[in-house]
């Protein structure tokens, strides 16, 4: 026998049909439930597909695709070499990127037959120089296709593997410059300025960065450009950031924001 | 997810874009604050990652997601005690379904039942998050909270009438008030 709360849920229900709701019902009289108070409990429970929610803000993206990239590079580091690498073959080499990828390996091996045919005394140590040179001639050519993916999960990983460069690339640096003014979706621009961020000594990077702030209309990646002058204690970007509080439809937060950096500039 | 169990991570992204609303709106409903939902909705991800190896596929995909969830609620329920509930929130649902439509409660009334689920325990209202605004079946929830369907409609039964006392209770003293 179905319990007192049972019924009551089962009559609480969308889905129960009004001829079996009666039933319930009269059951529920039998055992000296009253119908009013049931009634009451399915008008509040009814109600309840009217509660109203936020809508999570896109830096929650942004942060999930940052801290996937992050994950990804710490479970490699505990990985065997030959794992990482095959790891990365599969990971980078999708068929869209294989006539790119083989056009790179064609120039390779030409430059490995060249090299070795002309310099057949060159010691080992230069010789392995060389192959890391063309290694990461190759790992930059394959970064900038995948800038130009047509998903954001995609390019966001292209901007991630600019961490593994630890000497600055200007050809690197221009595509993300590029990116960060022209890519359409705001998380990709946002994990470019904190990319971009690690490379502020140089002076190009700064400056593409200061020209970017009018260029965007997020607020987030407004917010974040907004922050990092302030980090870099970048004082020439204020003209800019007075510039884009001249906007109308600057949100409210963004233009609070823009006026403490500009003060503590 | 077996392909992130076998090892393609980036597969993660397409369960994260096909899930982020509803795992964050859950979450919201309980907690009615952004940034501790976001944060959660994190957590559940990556705890998806680092318990890959459990999922079996044997069962649904989404049980076992809000079991992770559940889970990532409860352990950050018991640090935080209480959650710093966010202002009220003026926009409401909207339908275009007119039968629905007319059973639309006035605003008001409306923000007397935000604010008396407010006042309901997290646990009853993380219950009827799940069968009401989730439209989980009773079997479902079960598994999500290790429970037996029995148990399931017991609490819901009681969660639904704690609250309709509670919403009673605050429209009587807005009255007197």
């Amino acid at each position: 026998m179905k319990t007192r709360e049972n019924l009551i849920t089962e009559f609480l229900q969308r889905d129960t049909s009004a001829g079996r709701r009666k039933q319930i019902q009269v059951e529920l009289e039998n055992i000296g439930v009253s119908i009013s108070e049931v009634e009451e409990m399915k008008k509040i429970y009814d109600g309840l597909d009217f509660i109203a929610s936020r809508q999570p803000s896109e830096k929650m993206t942004a942060n999930f695709y940052e801290q996937l990239e992050n994950y990804k590079t710490e479970h490699t580091k505990n990985q065997p070499p030959i794992d990482r690498l095959i790891e990365w073959i599969t990971d980078v080499f999708t068929p869209q990127r294989v006539l790119a990828v083989s056009y790179s390996l064609i120039l390779l091996i030409i430059g490995w037959g060249v090299g070795y045919w002309s310099n057949s005394s060159n010691s080992y140590k230069t010789q392995i120089t060389q192959m890391s040179s063309e290694i990461r001639e190759m790992k930059e050519i394959v970064m900038l296709n995948m800038l130009n993916e047509s998903s954001p999960s995609e390019r966001i990983k292209a901007v991630k593997y600019t961490d593994e460069f630890r000497k600055v690339d200007y050809k690197i640096i221009d595509a993300l410059l590029t990116a960060l003014n022209t890519d359409p979706n705001a998380n990709v621009r946002l994990v470019i300025v904190n990319t971009l961020a690690k490379f502020a000594d140089e002076t190009i990077v700064r400056y593409g960065l200061i020209q970017s702030i009018n260029k965007q209309e997020s607020p987030i990646v407004q917010l974040a450009l907004a922050d990092l002058m302030v980090k870099l204690h970048e004082k020439n970007s204020v003209t800019e950031l007075k510039k884009l509080l001249e906007r109308r439809d600057l949100n409210h937060a963004v233009r609070n924001k823009i006026q403490k950096s500009i003060y503590l500039l | 997810m077996l392909q992130v169990k076998s090892g393609d991570i980036d597969k993660l992204g397409i369960l994260f874009e096909r899930y982020k609303n509803s795992l964050f709106h859950y979450f919201f409903r309980i907690s009615w604050n952004r940034d501790v939902s976001e944060d959660l909705v994190q957590n559940v991800f990556f705890r998806m990652l680092k318990y890959r190896h459990n999922f079996t596929g044997e069962g649904k995909f989404t049980s076992w997601m809000y079991h992770i969830a559940h889970n990532v609620f409860v352990d950050n329920f018991r640090k935080n005690k209480k959650y710093h509930y966010e202002e009220e929130l003026t926009h409401t649902r909207s339908t275009e379904d007119d039968n629905l439509e007319k059973q639309i409660v006035k605003e008001e009334e409306l923000k007397l039942l935000n604010d008396s689920l407010k006042l309901l325990n997290p646990e009853k209202r993380e219950l009827l998050v799940l069968s009401k605004l989730r439209g989980m079946r009773y079997k479902d929830i079960g598994e999500v909270l290790n429970i037996s369907e029995g148990a399931v409609k017991a609490r819901i039964c009681r969660a639904v009438k704690e609250l309709k006392d509670i919403y009673l209770q605050l429209g009587g003293e807005n009255e007197n008030s």
